[in-house]
């Protein structure tokens, strides 16, 4: 299921919606100006790919991050922020002499420092199909091992009866 | 931007402030509770990086690629939420459903007292200033 949403348009004091089947009767609804919401959508996606253009940076020339790049992130951080409060202000007007459009590589976004991500193949190369085999024989192996466990209990019973011969 | 809730009823969404909109523009609706939650989300992961760079002191450099792999994390996460919103592909973490009523309604009434703006707070995001 994907989010659902739908476009509208206004007629009046009503909303006459283009996908009226996504939506129950009575259901709560947020209404965004279609036109400033995509231009709100596509600032944040903006900041975003900054800060991934600052790691795509740094990790093609194997630069370590320093502090000023943190702080640099960390501005733009605040500038998400910012949007994300202003959202709901009547009082704010969108910008809307420009719109940016992410033609970023999707590979940039892509998180390369998960050890799971580099040796996936190995990982799970190694990961066995269960069998009812396979269960059968692990539940001999507990019976085994109990046994053994039981006899070394007795032994050690024997061996106190011994010495309290002694 | 002017926000307004809405209800839905029969094909037609009824606004607490048709005020804000002109006639014939063109508007997008979310459901409040899908719009929520990735609102919520996207706050939560604002406020881990918070957290995250208050854990670090100014003269620890050699902490900072630590740090940065962790808030590397989180933007990922914001970038997930945002992509969200216009993508195709199923969400992963939607996992409620419903079930379709055929009964008909009764007709649509609206409550008075039509007059609840939207806030961040109304959605359970508290912006700490």
């Amino acid at each position: 299921m994907k989010m659902r949403y739908s476009y509208g348009i206004v007629q009046g004091k009503k909303i006459i919606t283009y996908q009226p089947h996504l939506f129950q009767n009575y259901q709560d609804l947020l209404v965004f100006p279609a036109e400033d919401f995509r231009k709100w959508h596509s600032q944040i996606n903006e900041y975003l790919d900054g800060v991934y253009q600052v790691n795509a940076h740094k990790q093609e020339k194997k630069i370590p991050v320093g502090g000023d790049d943190l702080n640099l992130v960390l501005g733009v951080l605040c500038e998400i922020t910012l949007e994300m409060e202003e959202l709901f202000n009547p009082a704010k007007e969108t910008d809307n002499t420009y719109y940016y459009i992410s033609n970023m590589d999707e590979d940039y976004k892509k998180i390369k420092t998960t050890f799971y991500g580099r040796y996936r193949y190995k990982i799970e190369r190694k990961t066995l199909h269960i069998t009812p085999e396979l269960k059968y024989q692990h539940i001999l192996e507990i019976v085994e091992y109990a046994h053994k466990l039981w006899g070394q209990n007795n032994r050690s019973l024997k061996m106190n009866m011994v010495s309290r011969k002694e | 931007m002017k926000v307004s809730q809405g209800v839905f009823f029969g094909r037609k969404v009824y606004l607490y402030h048709p005020e804000y909109f002109n006639e014939h523009e063109e508007v997008i609706i979310f459901t409040r509770e899908e719009f929520r939650r990735m609102y919520q989300s996207m706050s939560a992961q604002m406020e881990q990086i918070n957290r995250t760079y208050l854990t670090l002191d100014p003269g620890e450099e050699w902490r900072v690629i630590g740090v940065w792999f962790k808030i590397m994390e989180s933007i990922h996460r914001l970038n997930l939420n945002l992509d969200d919103i216009f993508s195709n592909k199923p969400l992963q973490t939607y996992l409620d459903t419903y079930i379709h009523d055929t009964i008909d309604s009764p007709p649509m009434v609206l409550p008075s007292s039509l007059n609840e703006v939207v806030t961040p707070e109304s959605l359970g995001v508290n912006w700490s200033r």
